[in-house]
């Protein structure tokens, strides 16, 4: 197994105080895959997902994301895209505006953005829409478009940090889609979820608990081994926290 | 820098899309020349002096009609004793009570030495102060009148008059002293509350996540946000300018171009600390009430309003890390005396040296991180 | 009731789980009032003033070791011409120019009478009066002596003064009621509708209304940690000025205390009004900011007397509360008045509040059936 490496993560931990959010983790993540990322609400997941994207320093441990050590945050970020948890565009401009503004953050010239822009709206059916300010967009359309200009700069990873949460089944569905779509065109992908029927969309998973990780490998590898019929169920089975109302 | 230039367009997109923002930036100045200019005078209106006469002698009905004819006092009803007169103090019926003993006319015969008491609510210090001193002129031009009656020699009363003259605002007119001031306090308004939230509020709704996730510089980010208000912040000066000009007939000595050179290099200090606090906010009440007090401690301090001597020694040196105590003195130079840029330099090199420290601790501070 | 209870409870816990703003909150009017107690004196000291002496006689250096002698001034430049005043006036540190006459003391002796200039830098006016006032007292108080060295036997008159309320003559007696009753608004109105703006602009307003809550439960809760707050300010205030200037309440701190929590309760309303007629954080905060802090910084009497104004700001200053808050808390504090001596006051304040809750209760209702139809 050669594969080539997106992301690699050796012993990270992170601590809050006497709080240890990140305990030893150890995972890569291949180029071009869909890597998914599980836990219950506070097992740790954003805190790792912010250190992989330079939002926050680790306490120790070694993490190199596309190829870049985590001490150098700002090159990592030339080569990233993010789409927070928190709708993070802004409401008060456009949709046109909004990517014009990213695109123009990662130094792409008005012509590339015009060019870019038309090209993307097109693929996520989204042309209707251009002159529309970001405040009168449905959650649906304003989570799409979240997406859309965190690859707007065709990064070569994409980190995903619950897309999908609050999203009504059959956009989640198309946002999947697109999820795919990215990923077959060569993009990692990173992505943050607590619905576990996602989990089976992606090419591996973790599973992560109380900071730890629990489990790392494919679904159906997953399932296998544990014996159980869904994601969903093993997740119930190694996931579930000692403090359970968390 | 091209990617300054789009942070750019974004922040004024977003101003010009808030009418409320155009609103208030246009309405902002006018509303407070019009209204706060005239409103502010230290200079004291007629007393009300309450005079109990216990005489009831043509000399003392003499003295009280030298005092209640000056421009100082304004005569209040007579109390009709000492408790009396104290509690009109109480109430405000009056600032000042002058008891003439009984004995007052056989003094100025000659025959006890006459004597006079007064009352002062001293509540308001200075206009206590210069209460007193009045009467007491009053009083002493009086009795000369009295002794050179009385067929003394003028040199056996010697008195040295004064005669006050007042440059550069000869009738004492307060609003030539306060269009200045309130024209600094107007951009440290637009300075520190309107830049400073618009980061704060940046990182309170999230958007800042998404900012600090990109390949931007600090630099790049915080100059993106002391642009737009720099140029808001000069426009407002020069409204506010206008206006004190059309509707006060303010007379400007001194080079408008040094005028301006200076605020601007103010209103880049002001930027500075204003972004600087923010970055050490974590939600726009907090930040609010950190700018307020700023705001009112650079505004008290900086002699706006109050003369910075009296102030005790800590608190003139904190002036040296005040910008607006410089500014104030540099628009009151220029714009009443004339002044020129040597006489002022020494403020002007402060002030940048302050702008320069205060922006590159914004840009320092500023975390690419939450 | 148990319910909105325990409502109340979460939003103490909101505020008060939050260091970084506790700090603020007390740390700051703490620290403004050391400030503006110790530091900011609307009286005079220390002012520095130049001499140009042309007399050279007893007179004069009596006079110049006089006005070196007194608090109010410092002696910094001794000028030779009259032609160097503009040029010291412009280094801008100078704010005076007593001018001695050629044989100033020859005049007295002869005529009994003599002039002395002064020349007032009147870019700031007051300071100008207060020199100028200064200077013709300390020669008044220096001719007197001379007077009655001179003339034993003929009656001349000694005015004694007594200065009631503020022996010292401090000018913070003046200052503190003015920096309490700015604070209080600051964290009673300001604080309020920022807290509500905030719930609607993060949206968590909604939930809140569509709570089994009633609405002026929820608005009662939001701003109850805020009326506790500024109690507590105020005591702290008020501890403050009693220790460390020495600025005792002399009337009834129950009354006080019951005027601070009307003025307080004005202040909360006020911000309820604000946060139903704006949706956005940064529009409440320019109205509170324009609305109270400005206008109530200069026209609420707080550092320029009311009655010094041109007569229409009579009127303009009493539509704002901190004028009449001002006028309340100052004779209490200062004189010892009692309520007889400010019920109108407190009246006026009562109606003011009143309109306030009633006002906003009703624009609340509105913005509820807006919102649901």
């Amino acid at each position: 197994m050669d594969r080539e490496m997106a992301i690699e993560v050796r012993d990270l931990v992170k601590r809050f105080g006497s709080f240890t959010a990140n305990d030893r983790l150890t995972f890569d993540v291949y180029k071009g895959e869909i890597f998914g990322f599980l836990g219950a609400n506070g097992a740790g997941k954003t805190t790792a997902m912010r250190i992989l994207c330079g939002l926050s320093r680790p306490t120790s441990g070694r993490v190199t994301v596309a190829g870049i050590d985590s001490g150098n945050p700002e090159a990592i970020k030339r080569r990233i895209g993010y789409m927070s948890q928190r709708f993070s565009l802004y409401e008060d401009l456009t949709v046109n505006e909004n990517l014009e503004l990213y695109g123009g953050i990662y130094g792409m010239t008005m012509k590339e953005i015009r060019q870019r822009r038309e090209e993307l709206l097109q693929r996520l059916s989204f042309t209707g829409y251009c002159e529309t300010l970001i405040q009168a967009l449905p959650l649906g359309l304003r989570q799409k478009l979240a997406f859309a200009v965190a690859v707007f700069h065709e990064p070569e990873i994409v980190f995903l940090d619950e897309p999908t949460s609050g999203v009504d089944p059959v956009t989640r569905r198309q946002f999947w889609e697109m999820i795919y779509e990215t990923a077959s065109r060569g993009m990692t992908v990173f992505v943050t979820t607590h619905y576990m029927d996602e989990a089976e969309y992606c090419d591996r998973i973790t599973i992560m608990s109380e900071g730890r990780i629990v489990a790392l490998d494919s679904p159906s590898a997953l399932r296998e081994q544990h014996g159980t019929a869904s994601v969903e169920e093993l997740f119930v089975k190694i996931a579930r926290p000692k403090n359970t109302n968390s | 820098m091209k990617r300054l230039l789009f942070l750019l367009k974004k922040e004024f997109r977003q101003i010009i899309r808030n009418p409320f923002m155009l609103r208030a930036i246009i309405g902002v100045p006018l509303l407070q020349m019009l209204i706060l200019v005239p409103a502010v005078t230290f200079e004291i209106k007629r007393l009300d002096l309450a005079v109990a006469d216990n005489d009831r002698s043509p000399d003392s009905r003499e003295l009280i009609s030298k005092l209640t004819g000056s421009l100082f006092f304004r005569s209040a009803a007579a109390p009709l004793n000492m408790a009396d007169a104290e509690a009109m103090l109480f109430s405000g019926d009056a600032d000042m009570v002058l008891v003439i003993p009984d004995d007052f006319s056989e003094g100025l015969a000659g025959i006890t030495t006459p004597r006079l008491q007064v009352l002062v609510d001293a509540v308001n210090a200075t206009q206590a102060m210069l209460g007193w001193s009045y009467l007491t002129s009053i009083v002493r031009d009086y009795n000369r009148e009295v002794i050179m009656a009385r067929g003394a020699a003028t040199s056996a009363i010697p008195g040295i008059s004064t005669s006050p003259r007042y440059w550069y605002n000869p009738t004492l007119n307060y609003k030539y002293f306060m269009l200045p001031g309130i024209l600094v306090i107007l951009i440290i308004a637009i300075g520190l509350m309107l830049a400073g939230l618009n980061l704060v509020k940046e990182l309170e709704t999230g958007t800042l996540e998404q900012i600090n996730v990109t390949p931007v510089r600090r630099w790049e980010l915080i100059v993106s946000k002391v642009i737009p208000f720099f140029i808001f912040g000069l426009l407002d000066l020069a409204l506010g300018l206008g206006v004190g000009w059309i509707a006060f007939n303010i007379p400007f000595e001194g080079s408008l171009l040094l005028f301006f050179g200076c605020s601007a290099i103010f209103l880049l200090a002001v930027l500075g600390l204003a972004l600087f606090l923010s970055t050490l906010a974590s939600n726009r009440q907090q930040y609010l009430f950190v700018a307020f007090f700023f705001t009112m401690v650079f505004i008290l301090m900086s002699g706006i309003f109050t003369p910075t001597e009296s102030m005790p020694g800590w608190a003139q040196q904190f002036n040296w890390v005040n910008p607006v105590a410089y500014l104030m003195r540099i628009n009151r130079m220029v714009m009443l005396k004339g002044a020129g840029f040597h006489d002022i330099a020494r403020d002007v090199g402060m002030l940048t040296v302050l702008a320069i420290a205060f922006i590159t601790l914004a840009i320092r501070a500023y975390r690419k991180r939450a | 009731m148990k319910r909105f209870m325990a409502f109340v409870r979460k939003e103490f816990l909101h505020i008060f789980r939050d260091v970084r703003t506790l700090i603020i909150l007390f740390g700051i009017p703490a620290t403004q009032i050391l400030i503006f107690g110790y530091a900011v004196r609307t009286d005079l000291k220390n002012a520095s003033i130049a001499v140009l002496d042309n007399a050279h006689d007893d007179v004069s250096n009596d006079l110049i070791l006089k006005l070196e002698a007194s608090d109010f001034f410092t002696i910094s430049n001794r000028l030779n011409s009259y032609d160097d005043i503009d040029a010291t006036f412009k280094k801008g540190k100078i704010k005076a120019v007593v001018i001695f006459p050629e044989d100033l003391a020859a005049l007295l002796t002869r005529d009994g009478h003599a002039t002395v200039s002064i020349i007032a830098d009147a870019s700031e006016p007051n300071t100008a009066s207060l020199v100028t006032g200064y200077t013709s007292g300390i020669l008044n108080d220096y001719s007197a002596a001379l007077t009655k060295h001179i003339t034993t036997g003929l009656p001349v008159i000694s005015p004694e003064v007594r200065m009631y309320f503020n022996p010292n003559l401090e000018s913070h007696f003046m200052f503190v009621p003015g920096v309490i009753t700015l604070i209080l608004i600051m964290v009673s109105a300001l604080m309020t509708s920022v807290a509500i703006v905030r719930e609607k602009e993060s949206g968590t307003m909604e939930v809140l209304l569509v709570s089994p809550l009633k609405p002026w439960q929820i608005i009662v809760g939001k701003v109850a940690p805020y009326f506790f707050l500024s109690l507590v300010n105020i005591i702290v205030i008020l501890l403050m000025a009693w220790f460390v200037f020495k600025l005792p309440v002399r009337g009834s701190i129950a009354l006080l205390i019951a005027e601070c929590m009307l003025y307080i309760l004005m202040g909360l309303s006020f911000g309820i009004l604000i946060s139903t007629i704006v949706d956005k954080m940064e529009n409440a905060i320019i109205i509170t900011f324009m609305v109270l802090l400005l206008p109530g910084l200069l026209l609420s009497g707080f550092i320029f007397p009311i009655e010094n104004m041109p007569k229409v700001y009579d009127y303009l200053s009493a539509i704002l509360p901190p004028r009449w808050f001002i006028e309340i808390i100052r004779p209490i504090m200062i004189k010892g008045a009692g309520f007889v001596y400010v019920w109108k006051e407190t009246l006026i304040l009562a109606g003011m509040t009143l309109f306030l809750i009633v006002l906003s209760a009703r624009k609340f209702k509105v913005r509820l059936e807006e919102s649901s139809g």
